[in-house]
């Protein structure tokens, strides 16, 4: 397997400073989100909290029109990364992520719990061979707030699954 | 071994379940960069002879960088420059685990330190470090504002161990070992449960870029990519063409039969 590096990204360190943070807003604004809107690929549906799979995989739930949340990963509108998964289809047809690599940079996702909303604006869409997925931006810890979208693509193969995932990321609108 | 993994195939087959591609996928360690040489122009990081981060400058934090565990020659090079080598080192990294690798110090005497970041998380606690790469600045120690200090006489290359506090909002400072004048105040340090920190002194105390500290979260919760797809898609065209094959041998089937009863009565 010759894995090309892919180039990665920065971290944007919070800088220290003697000037008052909003405590407030520190704990209120994050959210475990339930609601996944993206109006640009007529997404509008439920999100899970999943782990992982006996494999060491980040699971996804049973749903085919549902979306899974990473739930060792970052909250909404928190620092890190939240992780969405999703499916690209079931056994019969599409599923929730079928349309996720014809999203374009700058459309908007909105992750909801009840009156609470954040918005992501789309700043990347890759991708890659499973094996090449560069599994430390998505799941490690960063400074920025960020959010992963992740699908199936490419080749099917009965034993292996699909060759290639999608990988959509999206930093919060200030 | 081959044997197994077949027969382990197969029955993942039957199950319909299916196996990450890549059987080394535990194997990886992660390693992030930073670029805390005060003088130094931005660069570009290589790892073993290939670029792995364009364009830091000084204060830039990479996030972290998936790596099959093994050695690596890092190689640090002028932003655009692929000839002339600023420092390098190489670096031993074992699987599952995080790394930090900065460069650090005045550009005539950059090197790399690196460290291993603790990923092992604690429910309602912050495991917090301090790392002193300020070159000119003396041994300090930090302290909540007033207090007895966290982290005490750690001098410029040193990286204190983990201390443990709970989750929580902190005023800290930081101070000269063993004296009470503040070098730097730190107001407001919000420190989440369930994560680690590490907290980098860069910069210079005499002139620019002045001295400051940087917070950055460690580690993680890795994962392999989810399995986000069942086949139905890419199998619609043979599926259809099964069932058309399906049909007409029920059909054929149903037209022999048929027949045999026609010629039977």
């Amino acid at each position: 397997m010759d894995a090309k590096l892919s180039t990665v990204g920065f971290a944007e360190p919070l800088v220290l400073a003697a000037t008052e943070i909003d405590r407030q807003s520190f704990h209120t604004e994050t959210f475990v989100p339930e609601r996944l809107k993206i109006p640009s690929i007529e997404v509008d549906t439920v999100i899970q909290p999943v782990g992982k799979d006996r494999y060491d995989r980040m699971d996804t739930p049973a749903e085919a029109d549902e979306v899974g949340w990473y739930r060792y990963g970052a909250k909404a509108g928190a620092k890190g990364n939240v992780v969405l998964s999703g499916h690209l289809d079931d056994l019969q047809g599409p599923a929730i992520f079928a349309n996720l690599d014809q999203i374009r940079l700058g459309e908007q996702v909105t992750l909801q719990r009840n009156k609470q909303v954040i918005e992501y604006e789309v700043v990347s869409v890759e991708r890659y061979r499973v094996e090449d997925v560069p599994l430390a931006s998505i799941f490690a810890a960063t400074q920025s707030v960020r959010l992963q979208l992740i699908t199936c693509a490419g080749p099917y193969d009965p034993e292996h699954g699909y060759r290639d995932r999608i990988v959509v990321t999206a930093i919060v609108k200030q | 071994m081959k044997k197994l993994m077949s027969l382990l195939g197969t029955l993942a087959l039957a199950f319909a379940f299916i196996l990450p591609v890549s059987a080394d996928g535990h194997e990886n360690a992660m390693v992030r960069v930073l670029h805390a040489s005060p003088d130094a122009p931005a660069v570009d990081v290589y790892v073993n002879g290939e670029v792995a981060v364009e364009g830091a400058e000084f204060k830039a934090l990479t996030d972290y960088l998936t790596l099959p565990a093994g050695d690596y020659n890092v190689e640090i090079k002028p932003a655009g420059d692929t000839e002339t080598v600023v420092v390098a080192a190489d670096l031993s990294i074992e699987a599952g685990k995080f790394y930090t690798a900065a460069a650090i110090g005045q550009l005539a005497n950059i090197e790399i330190a690196a460290m291993e970041d603790d990923a092992n998380f604690e429910d309602g606690k912050s495991k917090v470090r301090v790392a002193h790469f300020a070159p000119d600045a003396p041994a300090v120690d930090v302290a909540p504002k007033g207090g007895d200090p966290l982290f005490s006489n750690l001098e410029f290359k040193a990286v204190s161990d983990y201390g443990t506090l709970d989750a929580g909002t902190y005023d800290l400072e930081v101070r000269p070992a063993g004296a009470t004048d503040v070098v730097k105040a730190l107001d407001g340090v919000a420190l989440e449960g369930g994560k680690n920190y590490t907290a980098f002194a860069i910069g210079l105390l005499e002139g620019e870029p002045a001295f400051e500290v940087l917070l950055a979260a460690d580690g993680g919760e890795m994962a392999e990519a989810p399995e986000t797809g069942q086949g139905g898609l890419a199998q619609t065209a043979s599926m259809n063409w099964l069932l058309a094959a399906a049909v007409l041998g029920a059909a054929a089937a149903g037209f022999y039969v048929f027949r045999r009863q026609k010629q039977d009565a």
